[in-house]
């Protein structure tokens, strides 16, 4: 099938707000079915997103944090009712395993969601949403995260360049390796500097936050985003309102204790999941409706 | 080269952790827990939240004993040398009471943060575990008191930093 994302192609306002409320209500609320639906949502959207390069992402950083917090947390936890075993006098407890599975969960997904977000939300946009609001942060700040790969790659232009006179980086005595590292760096980070001033005064004298000023690319707020804007409020507004009266909420510490279920709960629950999959239910029926109109040709 | 050297630091640490740590399971922690030719009489009471129900936590409601007790007046043995901490851990093992503690190095002695999952702050900001000796608080660790024959060993929890169980030092 033709992969085309287009949950990015709404507005910028509406996707910041969508992942603000994702990873907000993902990192306050203590709950597994709402951590369930925010962890699968957000994998499975990274997946789409990013096919195979995801799982490299999930494998070697988001298990392995996730590892480390679900041995960290009973190992420095000793809370809880349930002992299952003593370590020097201090007991491991179920409660202090099992919130630190929840915590890795809801580590795991913020971070996807995150990356999801680093995916989609390209520096123009960036840009367009706070270029008004706050224009000297926002330039600072896609500036900065265009910063990392610029400097990756000037690091690797520099080395390149030195290996050819014979300094190599990866020959050598451990201290000849050191002080090759550190001139590369060094000529690096100056380079850096001098940049980031030339850029800003290159932007000052192109007048940038004087005035009123167009971005590079265009976004509307048209009708499109007005109602997926007001679908997905109703259903914050309904899930923040519900979580407010604690229908939804999870005590570990001492004992583990659930509140009743009720139909507050339930549709609580049913709401937060199709936010997290809104990205991928908008992408699929976008998929099918693309095929449908192709086929017809 | 740096790959291996980072997992045989790795492998090295979670050795040495388990060789370090002493790890038993509930039975056997209850059970051989030592003891001496002397006694002292040891009690856990946390009759001070009964008055402040107000500021204890709300998840915390159901550890706390009606009458406060959390364990009644007894006699534990001890050897010479032994301290109101060695005691407080050999009670809680044999009446098989959660307890958690922290080794303080600033201080070089042990803080006790929760007895029953009654942990420190849990009733107001100034409420913690602290120890009387024959009704008398002190101001040092307990693993630094060392007891006599006899004594009457009373770990308390107080709302107000030791001052409503006597235990304050001006």
């Amino acid at each position: 099938m033709d992969k085309r994302d287009s949950f990015s192609g709404y507005n910028p306002l509406f996707l910041i707000a969508f992942f603000l409320f994702t990873v907000l209500v993902t990192m306050i609320v203590r709950h597994p079915v709402l951590g369930a639906a925010s962890f699968s949502g957000s994998l499975f959207y990274l997946i789409y997103l990013k096919g195979k390069k995801a799982f490299s992402l999930v494998f070697k950083i988001i298990l392995p944090v996730m590892i480390l917090t679900m041995i960290i947390n009973p190992a420095f936890s000793h809370k809880g009712v349930t002992a299952l075993f003593y370590v020097n006098n201090n007991p491991i407890t179920l409660e202090a395993i099992l919130y630190g599975l929840y915590s890795a969960f809801m580590l795991g997904a913020v971070i996807m969601w995150f990356s999801a977000y680093n995916e989609i939300m390209t520096t123009d946009k960036f840009v367009y949403a706070f270029g008004r609001l706050l224009p000297a942060l926002s330039l600072v700040f896609s500036m900065a995260l265009r910063f990392i790969p610029r400097f990756n790659s000037h690091i690797r232009t520099v080395s390149n360049a030195r290996r050819s006179l014979g300094e190599d980086l990866e020959k050598g005595s451990i201290m000849k390796r050191i002080r090759n590292g550190i001139t590369v760096f060094s000529s690096t980070v100056t380079w850096a500097l001098e940049n980031s001033v030339d850029t800003a005064d290159a932007m000052t004298s192109r007048g940038y936050g004087t005035g009123h000023r167009t971005t590079y690319a265009t976004y509307r707020f048209d009708k499109r985003d007005g109602i997926i804007s007001a679908v997905v409020l109703a259903a914050a507004v309904c899930v923040v309102i519900f979580l407010a009266r604690d229908s939804l909420y999870m005590q570990f510490y001492p004992s583990i204790e659930f509140n009743p279920i009720t139909a507050g709960s339930v549709i609580t629950a049913v709401l937060f999941t199709i936010i997290c999959f809104l990205p991928l239910i908008i992408d699929f029926q976008e998929n099918i409706k693309w095929r449908y109109l192709t086929s017809r040709i | 080269m740096i790959k291996r050297a980072i997992a045989a630091v790795f492998i090295m640490a979670i050795s040495l952790l388990t060789v370090s740590c002493k790890i038993e399971s509930p039975e056997e922690h209850g059970k051989n827990n030592g003891g001496g030719d002397l006694t002292c009489t040891v009690s856990i009471d946390c009759k001070t939240v009964l008055d402040n129900m107000d500021k204890l936590k709300a998840s915390k409601a159901s550890v706390i004993p009606e009458d406060g007790m959390i364990c009644e007046k007894t006699e534990v043995s001890f050897s010479d040398g032994e301290t109101a901490f060695d005691v407080l851990v050999r009670l809680t093992r044999e009446k098989n009471i959660h307890m958690e503690y922290n080794k303080v190095p600033a201080y070089d002695s042990v803080y006790i943060e929760g007895i029953e999952n009654l942990y420190e702050m849990d009733c107001g900001e100034l409420s913690g575990w602290t120890y009387l000796i024959n009704g008398e608080g002190l101001n040092y660790g307990c693993d630094q008191c060392v007891l006599e024959d006899g004594d009457v060993l009373e770990w308390r929890y107080t709302c107000d930093l030791g001052r409503d169980v006597g235990a304050y030092k001006e």
